[in-house]
């Protein structure tokens, strides 16, 4: 190839590329503020706003007086979100604003519109916010959080420093369906939950999505127990073999598993590699022959 | 008679590795017949079907042939012929393409040496042996969160670090280091590895689907299939990955393209003090562009395995917006800029960690254990600064990196 | 939980005036207190820093001093930094080492800076202020000339009384600590017949401050001591508030990522029977969450051959080769009958 010209037309195309659009922060303000806006323009040109270090502080202040207007419609206002979310990858330049953007985000955690208050508690858990925290917590002791369950469980289960497991127990236990689920995905580092993952993992009556996220738990909590679980599991003909490929597959990649399997599995698992039918526990079981080979090379 | 054919640098396992970059390669004449004072051969390249490809050239230039004749002198001394990848063949693993030397007169095989043109690729390219392997790699790095991967989550958090690496200008550089540092490790496990990209313009149905990096549901959980390494990953704590549903297979996120985003800081002459806005868009954007997660938030983001894939991309771009302008020389203006920046900011400034701890307000400890090193190469330094990791093809400094992109070439 | 952290602040907010409520509101300041129990971690730090906020209309004693000066050392809580600044509000005259510290947490907040309001303060939104606001009102109301003393409302401030106290061997006998390499000892035979330097850590630690800095900090005077035959008695331990989750897998991850010189007397360990009577011997400051730790204090202690530990700042950590020493001739007191 020649690659001086294929630079040369390279650049020729850049220079055909559409400019980008150069959205004033004004402009976007001023649009907002119009009785008359389409909603669908105000998002575009809220997309369209930069970042750039020429204009970030208008930039930015335009978006946290979109975002705080309760009276915009929700696409405009998540849009505007979403960019400010995008500015804190700047961080010395999104500094001077942090402390308003929180406080903002709190405010909107208890707003009346839903999707302001989900997008609220979405950014807020992420940085393990103690008062997102304590609404989602108290809404679900009380059975009225103020997102849907599944939603306030997986938010409060991002802090593994949490006051909430004990909530999980009992809803890992008292439940059904996607509740559970998250319930029990909420567990994953409770340790005094050992003797459930291992119980669910080990039931042939669980659906096999649970038996896989307890599974996951326990190898997380208790890498001696999973290893005698996965192993039993991955030799197991009754057994589904997407779980064995995945048991299979924690074994391989997880050192202190690894470690605390039986001599004897090696070949054991080998053979029914040798014997299944099922393409993904093959693959799984040929990913585990080539990480032992290279161990012992 | 033979020819001894010898890479500058090999493995462990006495393996080479090559990019679009040549390396300078030595050829020796071994037990010529008596008599001869010197041979005649041609070096060129065998590849296998859709294995990589080479260029050859007695200088180092982006000019390689497909061949080039050599003499060698009967005493033995050693003759250097500078090899490369031919963009854009890259390899597929190693050996699919191999360095012949075969005499002129005879068309008798000489010498053979194989290797691999080992290139970061489009990750929605890949094919599946080629994304298994990163995947098994990168599921072992992790080691459900007690792998060295951990050193790579805790060196993108918030706070000082935070600072280190989106608190001005060296955002490029320092993600360079990051990746590159990270790539090695990988490399370490699988030296046939590189880290792929997210082209993130673009609709990318390999990557979002369950075999690679996963489809998150409604609840954000990513969903992985039974065979998937990942299925074990463990960014933080709890097993899992964190992602809201904004990209799917077919989602073309909304950011500047990849043609918007090379002419930043392009006019009237490209300078990296334009450039360099990419960090707002598209890389915030295509961060956000998920919705929800880990990924949408600076201190989380590399809990989840397509902040790399996304970072690559974000690399893959200032690389291509570098080779479109010419500017890898650090010591001309446009390739950097220069200003009342943040220590760690600055063109002389050592990048954070790899250059230790550091007083406070800086981050205080250093996770990482300093750069790590390549077979392959000697550079960068072990505690790179921001203008170590312009060059990055040793366009002028005369030592490479050892990673290029797909679609990037070599140019001098 | 949050009830709970409701009627603490109740409790802060309600606390008596006068030397009462001063010591209740102290005692408080413990992290190991029951009222913490399971506690999330920043609702631990919730309370803390209303709790300190509280001292800024009250006497300041020593301890809550320090604890203030260590928050403001190491936290990243712009609450408890808040806190933190409105209680050495109290201090009538300039202290270099606050002005220093306040100076340092001011700019630990850029880029995470938040407002921050305390039940006993505020009143109305208009005044609510950020922790970087606090910050610069504390520093903002000492003259710019250093003055000699430093002083609360009442009284003088003393420094600290270093803890010292008699660990019983019986006791640590029945603990029994498992490290890095899986390797199981019982801990009076970790501490007999030589000097130890004993910290506390766990690998989950948020802060970086804290933990990980502990450990990079004794992985230098680790190595430190390697190179010195005087030092080669010398235990250098480290141990997991976490013990239930920091298996060696971890502990040894989180040791190699801080340079830790893995080796005979270098360990990174956790108890696997006697956790609680370990705490107790050591009176170790830490409370507990729903799962993991939720607060704790920088823990260092040094105990001599005979069972007697004494509990040392863990700023010394930053200076290895005096703590070192100090290590060194403590062993050689001992060796010598002294």
């Amino acid at each position: 190839m020649d690659v001086e010209a294929h630079r040369k037309s390279f650049l020729a195309q850049l220079a055909k590329a559409p400019a980008v659009a150069d959205v004033k922060p004004k402009a976007v303000a001023d649009y907002a503020a119009s009785s008359e806006h389409d909603v669908k323009a105000l998002c575009d040109m809220i997309g369209a706003l930069t970042l750039d270090p020429s204009s970030f502080r208008a930039s930015v202040r335009t978006l946290l007086d979109i975002v705080g207007n309760d009276s915009l419609e929700t696409a405009a206002r998540l849009a505007a979100l979403g960019q400010l979310k995008a500015a804190e990858f700047q961080p010395a330049e999104f500094a001077e604003f942090h402390a308003e953007f929180i406080d903002l985000l709190r405010r909107l955690a208890q707003s009346p519109d839903r999707g302001m208050r989900v997008a609220a508690f979405e950014r807020l858990t992420l940085t393990n916010d103690v008062h997102a925290q304590k609404l989602l917590h108290d809404g679900l002791e009380i059975g009225k959080p103020p997102v849907s369950t599944v939603k306030a469980i997986q938010f409060l289960a991002r802090d593994d420093h949490g006051s909430a497991v004990p909530l999980f127990r009992r809803l890992a236990k008292a439940t059904i369906g996607p509740v559970r689920e998250q319930a029990l995905r909420a567990l994953a580092a409770d340790t005094q939950s050992v003797a459930l993952f291992e119980s669910i993992a080990n039931d042939k009556a669980e659906p096999t999505r649970l038996r896989q996220i307890a599974a996951m738990n326990l190898k997380n909590t208790s890498p001696t127990r999973f290893a005698k679980v996965a192993t039993s599991l991955a030799l197991d003909d009754q057994e589904d073999d997407g779980l064995r490929a995945v048991a299979v597959s924690a074994i391989t990649h997880t050192s202190e598993v690894a470690a605390k399997v039986k001599p004897e599995f090696a070949a054991s698992l080998l053979a029914v590699g040798v014997a299944t039918g099922s393409r993904v526990l093959k693959a799984s079981i040929d990913r585990y022959a080539k990480a032992v080979a290279r161990k012992k090379s | 008679m033979n020819v001894e054919i010898r890479f500058p640098h090999y493995d462990a396992q006495s393996r080479t590795y090559v990019t679009w970059r040549p390396v300078e390669v030595m050829l020796k004449l071994v037990a010529p017949p008596a008599g001869i004072a010197s041979v005649n051969v041609e070096v060129s390249a065998k590849s296998l079907a859709l294995g990589g490809s080479l260029l050859f050239a007695t200088t180092l230039t982006h000019l390689g042939a497909a061949s080039v004749v050599l003499t060698l002198p009967a005493s033995g001394q050693e003759v250097p012929v500078w090899v490369g990848g031919a963009f854009p063949a890259a390899s597929a693993s190693y050996g699919d393409v191999a360095v012949e030397v075969r005499d002129t007169g005879t068309n008798q095989l000489l010498g053979t040496h194989d290797l691999m043109v080992r290139i970061r690729k489009n990750g929605n390219s890949l094919s599946n042996a080629e994304r298994d392997r990163f995947l098994s790699a990168l599921a072992t790095l992790n080691g459900a969160g007690t792998g060295r991967y951990s050193q790579f989550r805790d060196m993108h958090v918030g706070g000082p670090p935070d600072i280190e690496a989106h608190g001005g200008p060296g955002f490029l550089p320092w993600h360079r280091v990051y990746l590159l540092d990270f790539e090695r490790e990988l490399q370490a496990i699988d030296p046939e590895v590189t880290l792929p990209y997210w082209r993130f313009d673009q609709a990318a149905q390999k990557i979002f689907n369950q075999n690679f990096m996963g489809v998150a549901n409604a609840s954000n959980q990513v969903q992985f299939s039974a065979g998937n390494p990942l299925t074990g990953w463990v960014g933080f704590g709890l097993p899992g990955v964190d992602r809201s549903a904004g990209v799917g297979p077919t989602t073309v996120p909304a950011l500047l393209t990849e043609a918007q985003t090379l002419n930043l800081g392009a006019l009237p002459s490209a300078r990296y003090a334009g450039f360099r806005a990419m960090q707002g868009n598209p890389h915030g954007s295509a961060h956000m562009s998920h919705g929800g997660g880990w990924i949408t938030n600076p201190t989380t983001a590399p809990r989840d395995p397509i902040f790399f894939l996304l970072h690559c991309n974000v690399d893959r771009l200032w690389a291509m917006w570098q080779w479109v302008h010419q500017i890898h020389d650090p010591a001309k203006p446009a390739s950097f800029v220069t200003g009342a920046f943040l220590p760690g900011h600055r063109l002389p400034d050592a990048l954070w960690p790899w250059c230790g701890p550091l007083a406070a307000p800086r981050p205080t400890t250093a996770p990482g254990l300093g750069m790590a090193s390549s077979p392959m190469t000697t550079s960068p330094p072990t505690s790179p600064a921001i203008r170590d990791m312009i060059d990055y093809f040793g366009t002028v400094s005369g030592t490479h990196h050892a990673f290029a992109y797909d679609d990037v070439p070599f140019q001098i | 939980m949050p009830q709970r952290v409701d009627r603490l602040l109740d409790q802060i907010r309600t606390a008596p005036e006068g030397i009462v409520g001063d010591r209740l509101l102290a005692s408080m300041l413990r992290p190991a207190l029951q009222e913490f129990d399971g506690l999330s971690s920043n609702e631990a730090e919730l309370v803390r820093g209303h709790v300190l906020a509280a001292f800024e209309h009250r006497m300041l004693d020593a301890e809550v001093i320090n604890v203030a000066k260590e928050e403001l050392r190491t936290s990243l809580n712009p609450t408890v930094l808040a806190g933190a600044a409105l209680a050495l509000r109290a201090l009538q005259a300039d202290d270099p080492e606050c002005r220093t510290l306040l100076t340092g947490a001011s700019q630990r907040l850029f880029g995470r800076d938040e407002r921050v309001s305390f039940a006993a303060r505020v009143s109305d939104a208009s005044s609510v202020r950020t922790a970087s606001d606090e910050i610069a009102s504390t520093l903002k109301q000492w003259p710019a000339q250093l003055s000699p003393c430093c002083s609360g409302p009442i009284g003088t401030v003393t420094a600290a009384e270093p803890r010292t106290q008699t660990l019983c061997r019986h006791t640590l006998g029945r603990v029994f600590i498992e490290d890095q390499a899986g390797q199981r000892s019982p801990v009076a035979d970790l501490l007999r017949d030589r000097t130890s330097l004993i910290a506390f850590f766990y690998t989950r630690c948020m802060n970086p401050a804290k933990c990980s800095q502990t450990i990079y900090d004794l992985a230098e005077l680790a190595r430190l001591a390697f190179a010195e035959p005087l030092a080669s008695q010398l235990n250098i331990v480290a141990v997991s508030y976490d013990p239930d989750f920091d298996e060696p897998a971890r502990l040894h991850a989180f040791g190699y990522d801080r340079r830790f010189p893995f080796a005979g007397q270098a360990r990174l360990a956790r108890c696997v029977t006697g956790w609680d009577a370990m705490r107790r011997q050591f009176d170790l400051q830490v409370g507990y969450g729903a799962t993991t730790v939720n607060l704790h204090s920088r823990e260092l202690f040094m105990v001599t051959s005979d069972w007697r530990s004494l509990g040392i700042d863990s700023e010394q950590l930053k200076r290895p080769d005096h703590l070192l020493d100090r290590l060194i001739r403590a062993s050689s007191s001992h060796a010598a009958g002294g």
